[in-house]
């Protein structure tokens, strides 16, 4: 296969990677998953420097990639720090209950429809009881 | 004369790249915006129809291959794993689910690391990445809710304009790769350009070309997209002169044309190898510890990956490498001071 075609199906993949991240930091509300979405767009960056260095046959794009890890554990340990302090102040992940740092005039968004009820697991099942209750000893004390 | 380093811009942007990116983009919106959590869903069969219709139009329409390989086959195996699972990560409910996918997302990029000739970064970024997920689990246990539905992870926030945004980034980037990195066009001008070679009259060479605007049109289109200074543009517009001189309607000369045929050919070669290339001009100087120049168009790297990594590392990136170091450890403190509990009142 020519090397050209090569470097674009890896520039393909990184963009999709790329991407979805940037659509799981946007969407979702959980502070972890937005966090795991950031490191996924960082991924598809890394496959990209790495496809150019195959192609161009020079170091320059590891030695990049290589960087880019080591800012990513450093956004890793802080982003963790963060959540913990978050969660400690509101005692939850959702990042919607932080909305009042929106702009002025902004209005805020609210949650209309109500969360489904929550499935009724079966209840456990109760025994009988069987056998004979142990006869309680009177405690007798001859004092 | 200095030489410009950037590409020169496609002038002409044929409707058939616009439909095939658009269709598996589409398929995509569609299948992430059904899948996205929200308290009363849609049935996940339907998105689940849609992603795989996607990841099928995408593998046929964006992907290029010939033929099975090995290096093929695993590219294939890696890349639907890395996507599926991002996939699952932006969809998922659960966010022990969601840490799982990106474990996979992680080891699958590894793998293509590995195809890519890097396997230093690939142990490294396993290495790394693991302690990364084992942390990101244990805060998953420590922090979010175990029982139940929670708003933070059965909503999401704007689903269709999220969407919308992050697949309309994804559809022109892939537009652009698209327009600049496909070869099949040149392929099959290349194609006819050989099976043209084998007739022995003008006017079979003719008929093998087919029609004399057309070809001409789509050849110069495609010098268009090299970079107008480089060598693969001017030998193929030289080339392609010498072609239409040689074409008269009435036949011509069989040896004239096939000569200015076998140039072409020549040109059209070098120029798929060179295209969309940024590959900077041979006399400017680029340190010897970073790479070496070898010329022709797809040079090798090295392949004792980890020493000449590390040559490059502490030679022409030392002070980058001190900075990193810098940065981790000021991540570290401002970390610790940032999660440390305060005394009471102190907020």
């Amino acid at each position: 296969m020519n090397p050209v075609a090569v470097l674009e199906n890896y520039l393909v993949v990184g963009a999709i990677l790329f991407a979805l991240g940037a659509i799981g930091f946007l969407a979702r509300r959980n502070l972890i998953i937005m966090f795991l979405s950031a490191e996924m767009m960082l991924q598809g960056v890394a496959l990209n420097l790495v496809a150019f260095a195959r192609h161009r046959g020079n170091l320059q794009g590891q030695a990049f990639t290589l960087f880019i890890i080591t800012v990513a554990a450093c956004e890793a340990g802080i982003a963790l720090a963060l959540i913990l302090m978050l969660y400690r102040s509101r005692h939850s992940l959702d990042v919607s209950l932080w909305q009042d740092l929106r702009e002025a005039g902004q209005e805020p968004t609210m949650d209309e429809e109500p969360l489904p009820p929550e499935p009724v697991s079966a209840p456990l099942p109760r025994l009988t009881p069987a056998g004979l209750e142990p006869q309680q000893q009177e405690e007798t004390s001859h004092v | 004369m200095p030489q410009p380093l950037f590409l020169d811009a496609p002038v002409s942007s044929p409707t058939g790249y616009v439909w095939a990116t658009a269709l598996p983009v589409i398929l995509g919106l569609v299948a992430v915006y059904l899948l996205l959590p929200r308290p009363r869903g849609y049935p996940p069969w339907w998105g689940a129809l849609a992603a795989a219709l996607a990841l099928v139009s995408a593998g046929f329409l964006l992907i290029q291959n010939d033929g099975a390989v090995v290096e093929t086959v695993l590219f294939y195996l890696f890349s639907v794993i890395a996507v599926v699972a991002g996939g699952l990560l932006v969809t998922q409910r659960n966010p022990v689910k969601a840490a799982l996918s990106f474990a996979l997302v992680v080891l699958s990029t590894c793998g293509l690391f590995l195809l890519q000739e890097a396997p230093f970064l690939m142990a490294a970024t396993i290495i790394i990445y693991a302690g990364a997920i084992i942390v990101t689990f244990l805060f998953v246990i420590m922090l979010a809710q175990q029982t139940g539905i929670s708003d933070a992870d059965a909503r999401s926030r704007e689903p269709l304009l999220s969407c919308i945004a992050g697949f309309l980034l994804l559809g022109a980037i892939l537009f652009v790769l698209h327009s600049t990195y496909n070869t099949k066009e040149l392929d099959d001008l290349l194609a006819n350009t050989e099976l043209a070679l084998q007739q022995s009259s003008p006017q079979a060479v003719q008929n093998a070309l087919g029609d004399k605007r057309g070809f001409f049109e789509r050849f110069h289109r495609e010098a268009e997209k090299e970079a107008a200074s480089s060598d693969a543009s001017r030998q193929l517009r030289a080339a392609l002169n010498d072609l239409e001189v040689a074409w008269k309607d009435d036949g011509g000369d069989a040896d004239k044309m096939k000569r200015a045929l076998t140039r072409l050919h020549e040109a059209g070669l070098e120029a798929r190898n060179y295209k969309g290339s940024l590959q900077p001009p041979l006399q400017l100087p680029v340190s010897r510890y970073s790479s070496h120049r070898e010329p022709g168009p797809n040079p090798s790297l090295p392949k004792e990956n980890v020493a000449f990594l590390g040559r490059s590392l502490f030679t022409d990136y030392l002070l980058a490498v001190e900075l990193g170091g810098t940065l981790l450890l000021v991540a570290t403190i401002g970390a610790i001071a940032i999660s440390a509990r305060r005394a009471e009142g102190l907020r």
